[in-house]
């Protein structure tokens, strides 16, 4: 049976991401530069471009939360906080929260049907990225960039669920870690 | 079943990143003699987003594109010098989400059948200037799916380096 996809392209969009998408990871290194051979780590300068989220711009519970855990994670692949002394690596990081669109046909396998033959639907979500950059601090250059990538519609609402997203998308982001930079398994 | 499913669409999205086509334009400058220039050098960085927080202010990507910029060049019988650059060359990458209706009918926007996906798709630019006089004398580009491979990032540096050669192609001989 026939479906007009114009509805479903101009009309409103559902809020609710279809079951194929699952957060995303990835990650580039400097290729000629042992990341092994570093040890300690500062933060780096706080990141001066907005998150284009009211909800979260200059929320200082959401960046103790996200700075939190990859703390975490910086300890658990064998980097110590510098304090005061002279850091091997900055580690800065970004967030930003974009609306993306999605078609998926998947929701039939719950049960949901959005037409009479259950085909493609567009839906449009709010998709938010992590970023950390990984930068040596002595020639001051970004040495490894890690990112994830996932759906956050409704995860601002509830702080639980925001934590569970930013503790999963840092520990996607530090297994390409461990990964492209450190030589595989721990 | 629902893994299945998600391959399948997962392999719809691959085959439309691999079988796109990637459009290439170029603009030359009414009576520009692009033969004539034999150095260049890269403009001052200046920051601009790409519309993909993966990307900007991404040092691997930019390598990858002014190292892949620097051959085509070369082999066109140019030198970069930051000495005495005749030209001042820049480039952008910008990322947008588009939505590929695979199967839909064109006229009356119907579905049967139809595999409709949502990809990345990139455009590169490459400006060529006139040092001194500081005009476009040249301006490449191309627009093509860039989806599945930023996050992988040897299969992006081959993206670009596909894509730089497209564009290149172009830019005329010396």
């Amino acid at each position: 049976m026939r479906r007009l996809l114009q509805s479903a392209l101009t009309g409103a969009a559902a809020l609710v991401l279809g079951g194929c998408a699952t957060m995303s990871a990835g990650s580039h290194v400097e290729p000629t530069i042992d990341l092994r051979t570093f040890y300690s780590y500062q933060w780096g300068p706080r990141d001066a471009l907005p998150i284009a989220d009211p909800r979260l711009d200059e929320d200082p519970t959401f960046h103790d939360y996200v700075q939190g855990a990859i703390e975490k994670q910086l300890t658990q692949h064998g980097l110590d906080f510098a304090g005061a002394a002279q850091p091997d690596l900055l580690i800065h990081y970004h967030a930003t929260v974009a609306t993306r669109i999605d078609v998926t046909s998947a929701d039939r396998e719950h049960g949901y049907c959005y037409g009479a033959d259950c085909s493609a639907r567009v839906v449009e979500y709010e998709a938010g990225t992590l970023v950390i950059d990984i930068v040596d601090a002595r020639s001051n250059r970004v040495i490894w960039r890690g990112w994830a990538r996932d759906s956050v519609t409704g995860v601002f609402d509830d702080r639980d669920r925001l934590h569970r997203k930013i503790d999963l998308a840092v520990r996607r982001i530090f297994d390409e870690f461990q990964k492209t930079a450190l030589g595989g398994a721990r | 079943m629902m893994r299945a499913r998600c391959l399948t669409v997962i392999s719809i999205v691959l085959c439309v990143s691999a079988c796109a086509p990637v459009l290439v334009k170029s603009f030359r400058h009414p009576g520009a003699d692009l033969s004539r220039y034999r150095t260049y050098a890269w403009a001052a960085d200046a920051p601009h987003s790409t519309g993909d927080a993966r990307l900007d202010s991404n040092p691997f990507v930019d390598g990858a594109a002014r190292r892949a910029i620097n051959r085509a060049l070369a082999s066109r019988g140019l030198e970069e010098s930051a000495a005495a650059p005749q030209l001042t060359l820049r480039y952008f990458i910008s990322i947008t989400q588009k939505l590929d209706l695979a199967g839909v009918d064109s006229t009356y926007l119907t579905c049967e059948e139809c595999s409709p996906s949502v990809y990345d798709a990139g455009t590169m630019v490459i400006d060529v200037f006139d040092t001194d006089t500081r005009a476009l004398l040249w301006r490449g580009w191309a627009e093509g799916t860039f989806d599945r491979v930023i996050d992988n990032q040897r299969a992006l540096e081959q993206r670009i380096d596909e894509v730089v050669a497209k564009i290149m192609a172009r830019y005329p001989p010396g």
